[in-house]
């Protein structure tokens, strides 16, 4: 049994150390996982929230032997979405502005404002593998699409990434 | 991961955090829960029949056709290790049909080619073919184009970006054994491609034959490549 298996099965049995550790160690990734999705800090802040709720409660859906990371991942990627459907009233999520306040300044703002200025897909699929380090095999299951597809995403967001940066260097 | 002094590493170091007052009301949202029930187990029938499938040394896919996706990225160049090929296309009669072929689990899916044999010693001439990607990311119909499809033995399919850092060797699938270029064949029309490939000294075992396609940069999908799902290989002894 893992230490996922075991914080898991603590917590399906009502733990409240169990859960509190299940949070402490994945909340940031289910944080940055709705993060890639909104681009924004509050609606991250609400997905995560409720994708973590939602995880708790849902403990009997959760596979034993199966990493927990991905699971909350994926809950939180759907909330995101969720939540961004739901306020297409608004403009565009721009994570440039609503990262300000907690990024610092130079080159880390730009990489950052460029990150912001990708298309939503290839955006989830960076942040996915290369900030959370899911395997591009785990990122389309997150995200529910097929390997070759979150690759590309990847490939073409990462070209991106170093174009928008090369200009602004230029 | 690849590529840890660039921008993925920068991105690890800078991307934004929860606020502190934003995790503090979640955490207490969360463990204020009540009890939950019970987790169940996985299903394991799923994975014991793909491990009978590898221990058979069958191909690493069933081969199904389905109407599909596509995909492309960005540019790669090549490494060293040649090795001879032919090729052989089918002209394009007005649009190509729209093709790709779903693997046995039923969740993955791309225009991977097939090998002609699935075993066999080093040296082994193998022959590979397959329909060419038609549609883009969105799905929308832009044609085969005319890419360069390059081969390689023993990429790790996860970290295929690899082989497009300059800074860093490719990422072999199985470690200890190198990752080999195959060679690389021009399209040049035709809705599918056919290209034959040796394979090199490697030691016995199995392989998996990842296949890369840059476009050139006047195509609809220019300066991209698309990545198909890999075949394996069996590299037997003598």
């Amino acid at each position: 049994m893992s230490a996922d298996d075991e914080l898991v099965a603590a917590a399906a049995a009502g733990s409240p150390a169990a859960t509190g550790a299940l949070f402490d160690t994945y909340w940031l990734v289910a944080w940055r996982a709705a993060h890639a999705v909104t681009g924004r800090a509050d609606l991250a802040d609400d997905a995560a929230q409720d994708a973590f709720v939602k995880a708790m409660q849902s403990l009997g859906k959760f596979e034993q032997g199966r990493p927990f990371a991905p699971w909350i991942a994926r809950i939180a990627v759907n909330r995101a979405r969720d939540l961004l459907r739901s306020e297409r009233r608004r403009p565009t999520a721009r994570l440039d502005e609503d990262a300000a306040e907690a990024r610092p300044p130079g080159g880390a703002a730009q990489l950052l404002a460029a990150i912001a200025a990708l298309p939503n897909d290839r955006r989830e699929a960076v942040v996915l593998h290369h900030v959370l380090g899911f395997t591009v095999g785990e990122v389309a299951e997150i995200v529910d699409a097929p390997e070759g597809t979150v690759a590309s995403r990847l490939g073409r967001g990462i070209a991106q990434l170093r174009q928008t940066m090369e200009a602004e260097h230029a | 991961m690849p590529d840890e002094n660039g921008i993925e590493h920068e991105l690890r170091e800078q991307y934004p955090q929860p606020s502190a007052a934003a995790t503090a009301d979640a955490r207490a949202a969360v463990t204020a829960l009540g009890r939950p029930t019970r987790p169940r187990r996985r299903r394991f029938v799923a994975l014991a029949l793909a491990v009978t499938a590898v221990a058979a040394g069958a191909a690493a896919e069933i081969l199904v056709v389905h109407e599909g996706t596509t995909k492309a990225r960005a540019g790669i160049p090549s490494f060293d290790v040649a090795a001879t090929y032919s090729t052989t296309g089918t002209q394009a009669q007005g649009q190509c049909p729209v093709l790709y072929h779903k693997t046995s689990d039923g969740t993955s899916h791309s225009y991977f080619p097939v090998l002609s044999d699935s075993a066999g010693p080093a040296g082994s001439t193998v022959r590979i073919s397959a329909p060419l990607p038609v549609l883009d990311e969105a799905g929308h119909y832009v044609g085969p184009g005319n890419p360069d499809i390059t081969a390689y033995l023993n990429l790790d399919f996860a970290q295929w970006d690899s082989v497009i850092r300059s800074n860093e060797a490719p990422v072999p699938s199985v470690a200890g054994a190198p990752v080999d270029d195959l060679g690389t064949h021009h399209v040049a029309g035709g809705c599918n491609f056919q290209m034959q490939v040796t394979i090199p000294s490697v030691p016995p075992g199995t392989y998996p034959i990842v296949f890369l396609y840059r476009y050139p940069g006047t195509e609809p999908n220019g300066g991209s490549t698309f990545d198909a799902i890999p075949e394996h290989f069996q590299v037997t002894a003598g």
